[in-house]
């Protein structure tokens, strides 16, 4: 079977390339090697940027946060809860960085407002009552599964086929161009063949590793980052520490819980994160500055995941990867790799991505996701890829005590379908 | 993989006696006060100090979270004499570990002081690995000499 594209990676970055490359008019294949979701996309933090973080130290990625922000709050409503950030001022050193905060923040044009401490206090009866200063901005959250599968959905009905339990594991070379692909099929354990004229290695911390499939020599760094999950959700904001961007300084209040990150640390291989009890330690006490209470509550759980730090001979990341890359190979041909990005400019990398494949299909239709409805804004209104039993299993969740806990378990079923049929239209029984 | 070792060294002279300068680094708990980018600290005992730091590894590096990273280490004082101090420097940071044995030579100028210092440096092999995308070379030896200027500082106070 041939495709137009196949896509590497079913994080956020592969599966909103998918979604536009698809509504660009391409045939497009998205390999997964485990669930969508399973990388990093699917263990962030849940924050959807404003920006405001990175406005001192990383302007343009911050100009790109809140646009995409902006965007993602229209596209996908359901997957995301308008909770408004705090920065807040717990030392000195914090309280000098105020003015360099806010210059950043009107150059980046991110909507803010010097809240009196009052004020905030009455509104974050949780914040810390030594806090000095406070600084509100457009931070919202993103529930990560949620879009992640709306994407693929959408992608899916767009045309794109979702498969799951896909793994490249090489690709076959024909002077400089890839001429198939091979996966294997983690349910089966064959080898099976794919062509397509493009291939979008989207791979996230893995990228490295299916460049180096392809003949590309990258050098990667898997660093990790731990998140520790608390009982109770203790702010309606999402609470950030007012200092340049650095480890342990952002509270996310998600659903009913707290979540508190990041550390940051090297490790040897993405597939295997360890957590160690003096993360956890190290986030509860960096966290407890901002919202005291946290040192109280019981801590439910850890979980980590991977960004990469990326080398390519010829190619310079450190300008680049701010906030994110595309790279278009010269060997092979007709491969393109994106390095980087964060959840929330997901979105953006797609269009990116897909500018640089159409422009290889010589192809001049541009990217219309920024004014797509993701499918699951109106969610119960349109189940059409679920059978007769599903489908009023689904519904059941409408009008129910459960609606809102409800979706993304609606949402799982459809992705469920949807990686099925996929597989049943490739042949891949 | 063995670990790399990293050595630095430098010599200046300050306004003190060398009284008062092997008063300041053979106390710890005044020492620690006087190094930059402490955020918090505990004394242990004499010799013995758990210390936080906040590290600043500078904004060329891509990931944000990775720029200024806290670093948690023991500073013990493994030896004093008459004009020589060693401190022992024990830490992970970024997940890996490192070590530092910092030795500072105080010699009397008749008034002022002259002080040597000479710190080496081993770094796990993690930290090594990511010397591919940081330049952790520079970044020890300003670490070592932010220290030296912080005892500085704080004796011209
Ligand atoms: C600790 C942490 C917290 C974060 N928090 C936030 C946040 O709050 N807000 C925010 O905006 N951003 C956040 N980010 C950044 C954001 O999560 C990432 O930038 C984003 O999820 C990366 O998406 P991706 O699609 O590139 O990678 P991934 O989500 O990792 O997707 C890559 C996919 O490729 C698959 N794959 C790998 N190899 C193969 C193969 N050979 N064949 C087939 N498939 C393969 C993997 O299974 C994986 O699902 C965070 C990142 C980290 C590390």
């Amino acid at each position: 079977m041939g495709f137009d594209v196949v896509v590497v990676g079913g994080g956020v970055n592969g599966l909103f390339t998918a979604l536009d490359l698809s509504l660009r008019g391409f045939k497009v294949l998205l390999l997964e090697r485990g669930s969508v979701g399973s990388g990093t996309s699917g263990r962030m933090h849940g924050l959807l940027h404003s920006g405001a973080r990175y406005v001192v130290t990383d302007p343009r990625a911050a100009v790109e946060c809140i646009e995409e922000n902006r965007i993602m709050a229209r596209i996908a409503p359901h997957a995301i809860e308008d909770t408004g950030g705090y920065f807040v001022a717990i030392d000195k050193d914090d309280l000098d960085f105020q003015e360099e905060f806010i210059s950043g923040l009107r150059r980046a044009n991110i909507d803010f407002r010097i809240v009196d401490v009052g004020e905030a206090l009455r509104e974050e009866p949780n914040l810390n009552p030594e806090v000095k200063a406070v600084v509100e901005v457009p931070d919202k959250v993103v529930f990560a599964r949620d879009l992640l599968f709306s994407v693929a959905i959408s992608a899916y009905r767009e045309g794109a086929l979702i498969a799951q339990n896909m793994e490249v594991v090489g690709f076959e070379l024909n002077g400089d161009k890839i001429a198939s692909i091979k996966v294997k099929d983690g349910y089966t354990n064959d080898v099976r063949r794919v062509e397509s004229d493009v291939v979008v290695n989207a791979a996230g911390p893995w990228a490295g590793h299916v460049a180096s499939l392809a003949g590309v020599a990258v050098d990667v760094m898997p660093t990790m980052g731990v998140m520790v999950v608390y009982q109770r959700r203790l702010t309606k904001r999402v609470i950030n520490r007012m200092r340049k961007p650095s480890d342990g300084d952002i509270l996310v209040p998600y659903g009913s819980t707290s979540i508190m990150g990041t550390t940051a640390a090297i490790i040897e291989d993405p597939d295997s994160v360890s957590i160690s009890d003096e993360d956890v330690e190290f986030l509860t006490s960096e966290g407890s500055q901002m919202v005291p209470l946290l040192a109280k509550i019981n801590v439910i759980r850890a979980y980590a995941s991977v960004r990469p730090l990326i080398k390519i001979p010829g190619v310079d990341t450190r300008e680049a990867t701010r906030d994110f890359m595309v790279i278009k190979h010269e060997k092979p041909s007709n491969m393109v790799t994106v390095i980087g990005g964060k959840f929330t400019t997901g979105r953006l990398v797609g269009e990116r991505l897909s500018d640089e494949v159409a422009k290889m299909l010589g192809s001049a239709k541009p990217s219309i996701t920024r004014d797509y409805k993701l499918f699951g804004a109106n969610l119960y209104e349109d189940l059409g890829e679920l059978d007769g039993s599903l489908r009023s299993l689904a519904l059941s969740f409408r009008g129910s005590i459960d609606e809102d806990r409800g979706r993304v378990a609606v949402l799982t079923l459809l992705m469920g379908e949807v990686a099925r049929d996929s597989r049943r239209r490739l042949g891949w029984l | 993989m063995m670990s790399k070792e990293l050595r630095y060294s430098g010599s200046f002279t300050v306004n003190k006696p060398r009284e008062e300068v092997m008063d300041l680094i053979t106390d710890l708990s005044r020492a620690v006060e006087c190094i930059p980018n402490v955020v918090n600290h505990e004394v242990l005992d004499r010799n013995k100090a758990r210390v936080r730091f906040r590290v600043d590894l500078g904004d060329e590096v891509p990931i944000a979270e990775l720029r200024r990273i806290t670093t948690d280490a023991t500073i013990e004082i493994v030896s004093a004499a008459n004009d020589e101090v060693r401190y022992k420097v024990d830490g992970r940071a970024a997940g890996s570990a490192i070590s530092i044995l910092l030795m500072i030579r105080v010699l009397d100028k008749g008034g002022s002081s002259q002080i040597d210092w000479d710190a080496t440096a081993n770094l796990g092999k993690l930290l090594q690995m990511m010397g591919r995308f940081i330049n952790i070379d520079s970044l020890v030896k300003k670490i070592s000499e932010d220290t030296i200027n912080g005892f500085i500082n704080c004796l011209s106070r």
